[in-house]
């Protein structure tokens, strides 16, 4: 697609699993298995799902943080999956990743502003004085006091510590960052914070996201398009208004039916739910890979794997991975 | 429940996080306490079971009425009996809460050893399964001789149910018990809860910070700040007028399906106040936008904003 920052196509992370005697290779994990999306300049793509559908994989290997196995990686159209060194370092600069868990991701034992000069002086950009100011910039600009400057990660709360993460990932004005879970380990009122700085920073630096959680109502609302992941596949991929409006893929009418919103007026008992649980991605079934808990599934369904393809009755970038899309009633 | 006081000895000295709670729960009736980290919600159930951290969490005053006896008072001896036959709890991380070492089988059977100590082996057994029916997991006969770690959380989470309900409470407490869980994961387990209460005629305590949760599950409410009860109101009164500040700063700062995207969230702005350092007056001031100097001044007693609602602000007929 023509206008894109960061094209994937066809990206695939498999993981060895060795064990037995003499450490023998015993199976895969199929954690990312062909995916293809783009994201264009300025715009939020979220990814969505739940835990082990390869969304934070996924994450990291668009960033090279893990060598893919197979697929392409077009970031301004040079392929990230298949540079190195010094040219990799380079692609780097433009790009920028916050973690889900800020206790974890952040140094203790270096000072915050050790840790925001950090990314400066990787990439050998500015003398030390002048490190220094833009460090205290990123601080300013996440909200923060200058004071922080001088003091350790561990001196701050769950939310503070997430903007320190936000400055480090910014530092360096990426044009694309990747957001894993960002907001998940903070407290609701916590979170909209960040959310609202994530957003403020978008208009004004022209930032893309790559917004991977498993929180759909927060994912839809700072997402301009999304993706949504079942077991290392994209079965549903549509401006996100959309998807929320006219969801084709079974799995999303239930990830949407699922979610718990605060009106007394819908009880618990009364919604749909998804039956059995997500299989392993060490073996994930044959054909389409939710027919196991699929409301609909089709004798098809158990041996032909469906295509991402152009959903029927809807807008043409409507992407679903479905046989019989737009044949299912939604369950309501 | 009377006017709970909770203190934690740490290093740095007392404090008092849990600071004069008071709730009423009927027979059969489903009770939601929801705050943030720290509000001290789990504190409180945890002080219903007197499972407090030893020897730091201490009960400073209060009572804890069951049917009319003082469970702050029996012995630990008679508090065992209570455990599990007439209250039991259920928590957010089951891997942790499960013994690893041991079979489901083992820990069902323990639970129906210690309260009926009149039931044969075989019973137990017939029991056990019949349990495990009872809370939807599959090929339970199998499930029964498996340890924790060949669960999934799904699965964990119907066993520790099952364990909790073993012996036919008249009340569950279940605090986050979904939290770690996947979103459909998580409507199935709620169902369960929802189901098994209605069947059972328990009361039920649910802890959590999703109000997306409370509001499906609850007919009542409690909302905690800084170990004090903030606001109490039926679930429909919660969330259609909320008499608190905090409450309604809770309900606009949640993203909704329906909201428009790319907009700025409401928020509440600061942080919550270290136990350490309350300011005196309310608790809430230094982020309150309604805030006033009488709100300094000193403790907010709870004023009465409706029949059964309860509000910790001097102001609350001025939120819209």
């Amino acid at each position: 697609m023509s206008g894109s920052l960061l094209e994937v196509k066809g990206l695939k992370m498999h993981f060895p699993v060795h064990g037995g005697l003499f450490y023998r290779q015993v199976a895969t994990v199929y954690a990312v298995d062909g995916v293809s999306f783009d994201v264009r300049p300025g715009e939020t793509v979220g990814l969505v799902g739940e835990s082990g559908c390869g969304k934070s994989t996924l994450g990291k290997a668009i960033l090279r943080l893990y060598d893919p196995t197979d697929g392409q990686v077009f970031f301004e159209g040079r392929d990230l999956a298949h540079v190195h060194g010094k040219e990799l370092r380079m692609l780097r600069r433009d790009l920028g990743i916050i973690f889900q868990d800020p206790y974890e991701s952040l140094n203790q034992t270096h000072t915050v502003g050790f840790i925001l000069e950090e990314p400066f002086r990787i990439h050998c950009v500015g003398t030390p004085e002048e490190r220094r100011a833009w460090a205290k910039d990123l601080l300013k600009k996440v909200g923060l006091p200058e004071s922080a400057f001088e003091r350790f990660p561990h001196e701050f709360s769950g939310g503070q510590r997430q903007r320190i993460g936000i400055a480090r990932a910014i530092a360096l004005k990426p044009k694309l960052v990747v957001c894993d879970e960002p907001v998940s380990a903070l407290d609701v009122s916590i979170q909209s914070q960040i959310l609202n700085l994530l957003l403020d920073l978008q208009k004004e630096m022209g930032l893309a996201f790559v917004f991977i959680a498993h929180d759909l109502a927060v994912v839809k609302h700072v997402s301009d398009r999304i993706a949504v992941m079942y077991l290392g596949k994209v079965v549903e991929f549509s401006d996100a208004d959309e998807l929320h409006h006219k969801p084709l893929h079974p799995y999303t009418q239930a990830l949407l039916a699922s979610i718990p919103e605060p009106d007394p007026s819908k009880s618990v008992e009364e919604k749909p739910f998804l039956e059995g649980e997500v299989p392993s991605p060490r073996n994930p079934p044959a054909g389409c890979r939710f027919h196991t808990r699929c409301p609909f599934a089709q004798p098809r369904c158990r041996t032909d794997i469906p295509e991402l393809k152009a959903g029927p009755g809807v807008a043409p970038e409507h992407l679903v991975a479905c046989h019989y899309a737009g044949e299912l009633k939604p369950k309501s | 429940m009377r006017d709970l006081k909770v203190r934690f000895d740490g290093e740095a000295g007392p404090v008092q996080v849990v600071r004069g709670v008071s709730f009423d729960l009927e027979r059969g009736a489903t009770l939601g306490i929801v705050g943030e980290s720290g509000s001290g919600k789990s504190v409180t159930s945890l002080a219903v079971m007197r499972l407090l951290p030893k020897p730091a969490g201490v009960i400073e005053g209060g009572q804890v009425m069951l049917e009319g006896r003082d469970l702050t008072a029996v012995s630990p001896a008679e508090m065992a009996k209570v455990r599990g036959k007439r209250i039991s709890m259920i928590f957010q991380e089951p891997m942790t809460a499960l013994n690893p070492v041991h079979t489901v089988r083992r820990q069902l059977g323990e639970s129906y050893e210690l309260h009926h100590p009149e039931m044969s082996p075989v019973q137990v057994a017939q029991a056990s399964l019949k349990m495990l029916v009872e809370v939807g997991i599959p090929d339970p006969s199998k499930r029964l001789d498996e340890y924790p770690h060949q669960l999934s959380g799904g699965m964990r989470q119907r066993v520790m149910i099952a364990l909790a309900l073993a012996c036919r409470p008249d009340v569950l407490i279940a605090d986050e018990p979904t939290t770690a869980l996947d979103v459909t994961i998580q409507a199935q387990i709620l169902k369960l809860i929802k189901r098994l209460q209605r069947e059972k005629g328990m009361a039920v305590i649910f802890i959590t910070h999703d109000l997306g949760v409370i509001a499906e599950l609850c007919d009542d409410v409690v909302v905690m700040y800084a170990g004090q009860l903030v606001e109490r109101a039926s679930a429909k009164g919660l969330y259609g007028s909320p008499r608190h500040p905090y409450t309604r700063g809770l309900l606009d700062s949640i993203p909704r399906l329906d909201s428009v995207r790319k907009t700025r969230l409401k928020t509440i702005e600061g942080m919550v106040p270290d136990f350490s350092s309350l300011p005196p007056g309310c608790a809430f001031q230094n982020r309150c936008a309604l805030v006033e100097e009488r709100c300094k001044a000193g403790p907010v007693a709870l004023e009465a904003p409706g029949a059964g609602r309860l509000s910790r602000c001097l102001r609350w007929k001025d939120l819209k």
